[in-house]
């Protein structure tokens, strides 16, 4: 019969450096892609609450005027300054996509896919660590892969030519495929630490917005979202309940000049409320705010219909800390809408110049291109 | 096209050109680690346990037959180890001025050996005897499906010997042709007589010669020249052949050559293990370990601690390397003697241990591709079992002893193993 004779002190091996995340913006639960459109985006998230593909306000439903779907893709080239060196990287989003359906001559019926937080990112480092009586190097490789997503059913609703309603019923789902494989040098006496798990999130959220077009010239924009529960599993088993984040968003519109538009608007989003899951107690979640001004101005016409040329500004905290600070992210934007088939078929891109941090000697720095097309048969 | 289109062309080439290049995902990183990379909940547990629940020495390896090298050695009383080759079908017919002329008379008969000089030793002249070693003679039943090779052992008799050859050390190459007696092989071949040769090594000093088998792909062959009178006939060579147990095909095959252990070092009684001598001896080994290790962990590293005893082995002075194999035998094999013969090749996840027989003290064996096999086997068809087997098994006759499980507790095989239970990570 075996007999344990020794049960050594289980040791917490200080493992020299184990690897995760390795971004500034993949921090915490992810990056939270913002919900914009190719087109929102491209003028500083200034104009998103009245984009109708940009999920924020479902009131701006109804600028989809009729039946049409939209699919967006968003590759960022990322680079990170750090004091160890420099290094970078691909990340290709699909962030967005929606189905629209009219209902009435007063409604429009969307579905739309949203990235809420992209968890995506990869850490290779050497490191070492004792085992037995012998210190032993080894690789480390950490790797995340997947997102929440915010899945949206929004209805938007004309009260009047100048005022549009808009509600929507929220779900929150996703996963992260977490792997970790720490692969030892002396693969005869030193075994492989593998683990794979996937975390599962399941939230609820509704959101209600209003348009409102004052004057020919100006117009309105309110939304709030109220976030439900939000729970983490691992595997079958809950780890945790928390709440999907709050999230308030007002903006204004000016179309007084010929031929340009201006925009401005400001969102409050409470993160805090997500580090209600974090079980590692070492997350630290902050409530941003989110500015963007931006412009789009009216360009050449293609095929007698005027392409659209847009610029912006936009500046916000990412929700989860680095070393307990504030990162500051601060976007410049420009892009350009292509009437492919008159106003039916529109082919936006756009490219974003990202700068997050510095933070604690790190400095991330992205361009991220945008390309989307719209169809509105 | 209109010139507004013409314009946005080199745009949308730009666009496409763009997504295209970034397609490909490249989201690997590091260099900002340890800052932006918060350490992995990673717990490493050290333990040692006491898990043998059943070690002992198993001999007779290889299998008789199955051996790659005919071991011909000769040290003074301690060890005589003498091999049998057979030769049941000797060729009766030759093809002379007319085809299929009957042999009548033979001359410049001799076996040859082909040896391993690199692994034989031989410090003084040798003398081979070569021992007409066939029990019975002719074809009846019982010889025909006689299975035991034990009375062989008493046919090296003077009155046996077909043929001798002494020799000195360098006058040993890679090849021995040792003459054997015309009219005693002739007898067989006229009478239709198995030839079975049996081999005895005598010198003044201790020697060991290792002959190539027919598993080794060189088997001794006999030959002879059937036409004495003329020149233009050359010998005729005769491979070797056992045509018993005509009932079993393959272990006819085996027992076309093979050793007999005279005399071998003796391995002390008490709580010991012991691996290598001739014939060849393995340590078995069974385990059981918690399945908390098992199942709910990583092993990243389990190191088998045994305590060697000084062995009184030939050579007891010189390495003797130790292989560590994966037992492959099913639960249901319960006999440690087969479990032991199944296993895997040697070196196939382990590295080999380097001991030298005479040592004593505690020697470490690393095991954790034993420990993880066992783990990935949650069905648990599988043994949790390891040989020890000498690199030059069945060759060569020193061995190494270790403490056994009855051994008092501070010298029993302990095994030593650092695990990480399996826990959450990942969530922030």
């Amino acid at each position: 019969m075996m007999r344990r004779i020794v049960c050594a002190a289980a040791t917490l091996l200080a493992s020299g450096t184990a690897a995760a995340q390795g971004t500034i913006s993949t921090q915490g639960f992810g990056y939270p892609a913002g919900g914009l459109s190719t087109r929102a985006a491209s003028s500083g998230g200034a104009f998103a609450e009245f984009d109708f593909a940009s999920p924020r306000n479902p009131s701006s439903l109804l600028g989809w005027g009729r039946s049409g779907a939209y699919f967006q893709y968003d590759p960022e080239f990322r680079s990170l300054d750090t004091p160890n060196g420099s290094e970078s990287g691909t990340i290709p989003r699909f962030p967005l996509a929606i189905a629209a359906v009219q209902v009435g001559t007063r409604g429009i019926f969307a579905l739309s896919y949203t990235t809420f937080l992209d968890r995506t990112w990869s850490t290779r480092v050497r490191a070492s660590q004792i085992l037995g009586p012998d210190t032993v190097e080894y690789e480390e490789h950490v790797q995340s892969i997947g997102s929440i997503s915010d899945i949206r059913l929004g209805l938007g609703y004309s009260l009047s030519d100048a005022v549009g309603l808009g509600i929507g019923v929220h779900g929150f789902t996703g996963n992260n495929q977490m792997l970790l494989e720490r692969v030892f040098d002396d693969s005869v006496t030193f075994g492989r630490l593998v683990r794979n798990l996937t975390l599962g999130y399941l939230g609820t959220g509704v959101s209600l917005g209003v348009t409102w077009r004052p004057d020919p010239s100006l117009a309105v924009a309110l939304s709030a979202r109220a976030g439900g529960t939000l729970d983490l599993r691992e595997g079958d088993t809950l780890v945790a309940t928390g709440r999907v984040p709050n999230r308030y968003g007002a903006a204004l519109r000016f179309d007084g000049f010929p031929g340009a538009s201006l925009g401005f608007s400001v969102e409050r989003t409470d993160w805090t409320r997500m580090g209600e899951i974090s079980t590692s107690g070492n997350l630290v979640a902050f409530d941003v705010w989110e500015y963007g001004l931006g412009a789009e101005l009216t360009g050449p016409r293609v095929g007698g219909v005027p392409a659209l040329i847009s610029l912006g500004y936009r500046t916000r905290d990412l929700p989860f800390s680095v070393t307990g600070e504030r990162v500051p992210e601060r976007i410049f934007a420009g892009g350009m809408g292509i009437p492919l088939a008159g106003p039916r078929v529109i082919l936006d891109f756009g490219v974003q110049r990202a700068s997050r941090g510095a933070t604690a000697g790190v400095r991330e720095r992205a361009w991220i291109a945008s390309f989307a097309l719209t169809i509105r048969p | 096209m209109p010139a507004h289109r013409r314009r946005l062309v080199p745009l949308a080439l730009l666009a496409a050109a763009a997504a295209g290049a970034a397609c490909s995902e490249d989201i690997e990183g590091g260099a900002a680690c340890p800052l932006l990379c918060p350490e992995q909940n990673v717990v490493v547990l050290d333990t040692v346990l006491e898990p043998v629940v059943l070690d002992t020495t198993v001999a007779g390896y290889p299998t008789t037959g199955t051996e790659s090298w005919l071991v011909l050695a000769r040290d003074g009383s301690t060890l005589d180890v003498r091999p049998v080759v057979r030769f049941d079908s000797l060729t009766m017919f030759y093809s002379g001025n007319e085809p299929d002329t009957t042999i009548e008379v033979i001359d410049s008969t001799y076996v040859r050996l082909r040896i391993d000089t690199t692994f034989s030793r031989v410090t003084a002249p040798v003398t081979i005897d070569v021992f007409d070693v066939d029990t019975i003679a002719g074809d009846s039943a019982a010889a025909a499906n006689d299975t035991s090779i034990a009375k062989e052992r008493l046919l090296f008799r003077d009155d046996r010997l077909l043929g001798t050859i002494t020799l000195a050390p360098d006058e040993i190459g890679d090849s021995i042709l040792v003459p054997l007696d015309d009219a005693a092989v002739l007898d067989k071949i006229i009478n239709q007589r198995r030839l079975r040769l049996g081999f005895r090594l005598t010198s003044s000093e201790p020697a060991e010669l290792l002959i190539l088998s027919r598993e080794g792909g060189d088997a001794p062959v006999v030959r002879y020249d059937p036409a004495p009178a003329d020149s233009e006939i050359g010998h005729l060579t005769v491979q070797p052949l056992s045509k018993t147990p005509r009932n079993q095909v393959v272990l006819a095959a085996d027992l076309t050559d093979y050793v007999h252990v005279f005399s071998a070092p003796a391995i002390p009684a008490g709580p010991y293990l012991a691996a290598g001598n001739l014939p060849g001896h393995r340590i078995f080994m069974r385990f059981s370990i918690p399945p908390r290790i098992l199942d709910s962990s990583n092993v990243l590293r389990a190191t088998l601690v045994l305590t060697q005893v000084p062995a009184p082995s030939p050579e007891a002075d010189s390495a003797l390397d130790l292989f560590p194999r994966l037992v492959t035998a099913g639960v249901v094999v319960q006999e440690p003697g087969r479990a032991a013969f199944l296993a895997n090749p040697p070196r196939l996840g382990f590295d080999s241990l380097r001991v030298v027989p005479s040592d004593s003290g505690e020697v470490e064996v690393e095991v954790v591709n034993a420990v993880r096999a066992w783990s990935f086997d949650p069905r648990r068809t599988a043994q949790q079992a390891l040989i020890l087997s000498s690199k030059f098994e069945g060759m060569r006759a020193p061995f190494a002893m270790f403490f056994s499980s009855e051994a008092p507790p501070e010298v029993r095989p302990r095994l030593r193993v650092s695990y990480s239970p399996v826990r959450t990570f990942g969530v922030p």
